[in-house]
């Protein structure tokens, strides 16, 4: 794919990732074929300051791995109180990562 | 790196664990007639109970053999006993024959969440068990 294409992806997207998968991102995207450039640019990445939030807010509740698609994970928070207190604390940290992970993830399944 | 499978079941171990624990270390506290500690966040910050509220006090009542006592507090104790009860065992036998039985279980029962009206129906349930919590006032 075009460069420049690539690198304006990067900007624009650059929130939605780990800094040290940016380089990864930007390698398989100038690797990729231009035909898969509509699929990348129609994916709905998750933002990691909005699931920060949810966790803060609702975390108690498991929201914030429902909302980025652990549903196991939200399930037993959800009947265990938020991991008796704890997990809901040391989601407040982890939430964010797991985003952008889960944005990797999706990322990976369309260019892979 | 880790597999998923890997993940999972050493999640579940500890996470069995912890519970087993802090099963016992209530029980321990209901035996000495002292009050368990209130770790639910939502009830320390805004006053109200959260849906799960009530659940260790219900499976203690279980453990007790009062089972209508155990749903009154909370119906999720019930869940939350069974688990205790089953899940070690699953997890042994698992690991004993090198299968992967409950990881396959576990897959298939977040596969019903895909399903909306499935969804739909869980969500209400615990919103209504939410709407009991605060009126009984847990």
């Amino acid at each position: 794919m075009e460069i420049s294409k690539v690198d304006m992806f990067v900007i624009n997207n650059a929130k939605y990732f780990q800094h040290n998968q940016l380089m990864y991102v930007r390698e398989r995207l100038i690797a990729t074929d231009e035909s898969k450039w509509v699929y990348i640019q129609t994916l709905q990445f998750k933002d990691p300051t909005t699931s920060l939030i949810i966790s803060v807010l609702v975390g108690a509740l498991g929201i914030d791995r429902f909302l980025i698609g652990d549903t196991g994970l939200g399930i037993a928070k959800l009947l265990t109180c938020g991991g008796l207190g704890i997990w809901v604390i040391v989601d407040w940290f982890l939430i964010m990562g797991k985003t952008k992970e889960k944005n990797f993830e999706m990322f990976q399944q369309i260019v892979g | 790196m880790m597999t998923e499978l890997r993940k999972f079941y050493y999640f579940t171990t500890s996470f069995l664990l912890v519970g087993l624990g802090w099963i016992a270390w209530n029980l321990f506290c209901f035996q000495q007639a002292k009050p368990g500690l209130q770790i639910c966040v939502l009830k320390n910050t805004v006053g109200l109970p959260c849906p799960s509220c009530g659940t260790t006090r219900s499976v203690l009542h279980l453990v007790h053999g009062d089972l209508s006592t155990a749903l009154l507090m909370n119906p999720f104790g019930i869940f939350a006993f069974l688990g205790l009860v089953v899940f070690p065992f699953w997890i042994l036998y698992d690991y004993w024959n090198g299968k992967k039985t409950l990881w396959t279980y576990y897959l298939q029962f977040i596969n019903f969440f895909s399903n909306k009206i499935f969804s739909i129906v869980v969500i209400v349930l615990v919103l209504l068990n939410w709407i009991w919590n605060i009126q009984k006032g847990i």
